[in-house]
């Protein structure tokens, strides 16, 4: 029979240290490790794997190089929640935790970056702009002004209301354009808004996007959707904004 | 860095480990240092001792959950 498996050495080689068989020396070997800045100590692997996965996401490597550093964790928040998705045990404290930090406009940064928004934004001003800092300065007053210019939509809102709230920012924003987003069963809700929204006498243009258990919905007034290719291009900051 | 899962750890032995980091943990099980809990830096909130993380450097002490991380791992740089 050959030696009896080293836990320690198995900790050293893994990511974690399932399996191991505790012990007081064991305990004292490793805190001589963490001394020596060689480990961490860790509930388990579930979350640090999370974040490095989306920390070498292609979409994180673009994200990074134009989202400014207030908005760096809630992005990546946006991501984990969308890794995570299925599984409402791990998201739901994670949501009340950036609520907590970032508040509800932190937490709004991180949702429209799980579905999808902030990076098909980003993709397209890259597109448009070669100049970095146009990019930079385009997306910051986007993730600035999101409450503004995104309405999340939830189960028991009246799409009544919504529609006012709609027409109202619409017409006075200097965008000219609104976002409307709804998941599970607020989608019902964001399809009875849009049907009202529809018979408007204003004639709204409405682009809709439905992702699976989601809805994205893209309003502009008819007079702004004539002079633009994409909903992006109405995102003009204003001089006071550039720095 | 190598990163240890005590998830499986054994209460008595937790409690070594966190004396020999100089760490305790209170009547309601939360982390302390010097007698005083220990906050989350990123989050304000005590940290649960099932609930620990910790990392190299003056055994800075967290809630392991990915906003935390992700906000060490963005001061201190990739694990």
């Amino acid at each position: 029979m050959g030696e009896p498996p080293d836990p320690l050495k198995s900790v050293a080689q893994g990511v974690t240290a399932a399996g191991i068989e505790w012990s007081e020396q064991k305990v004292r070997d490793l805190v001589k490790q963490f001394q020596n800045r060689k480990l961490a100590f860790l509930k388990n692997a579930d979350n640090i794997e999370l974040v490095k996965e989306e920390r070498k996401s292609s979409e994180y490597a673009i994200l990074k190089q134009f989202v400014p550093v207030t908005y760096a964790i809630q992005v990546q928040m946006g991501l984990a929640l969308r890794r995570i998705a299925t599984d409402q045990g791990r998201v739901i404290p994670l949501v009340d935790k950036i609520r907590r930090k970032y508040g509800r406009k932190g937490l709004h940064v991180a949702e429209i970056t799980q579905v999808g928004i902030t990076n098909q934004l980003l993709t397209h001003l890259v597109e448009l702009y070669r100049d970095t800092p146009e990019v930079i300065t385009r997306l910051t007053y986007f993730l600035d002004h999101v409450e503004d210019l995104v309405i999340f939509v939830r189960s028991f809102d009246k799409p009544n209301a919504i529609v006012t709230e709609i027409v109202n920012r619409i017409e006075s924003l200097e965008a000219h354009m609104m976002i409307l987003f709804g998941s599970g069963y607020a989608q019902n809700i964001v399809d009875k808004t849009l049907k009202i929204v529809e018979n408007e006498e204003r004639e709204y243009v409405i682009e809709r996007r439905g992702e699976g258990v989601q809805i994205i919905a893209f309003i502009f007034t008819p007079e702004l959707r004539a002079n633009i290719s994409h909903w992006s291009e109405s995102i003009v900051p204003s001089e006071g904004s550039r720095s | 860095m190598q990163i240890v899962s005590v998830k499986d750890m054994p209460s008595d032995l937790k409690s070594l480990l966190l004396k020999e980091l100089g760490l305790g943990v209170d009547e309601n099980g939360y982390i302390t240092k010097d007698g005083k809990q220990v906050l989350d830096r990123y989050i304000d909130q005590p940290v649960p001792v099932e609930n620990m993380a910790i990392f190299p450097g003056s055994a800075i002490v967290l809630d392991d959950n990915p906003l935390s991380i992700a906000s060490y791992i963005e001061e201190y740089g990739e694990v």
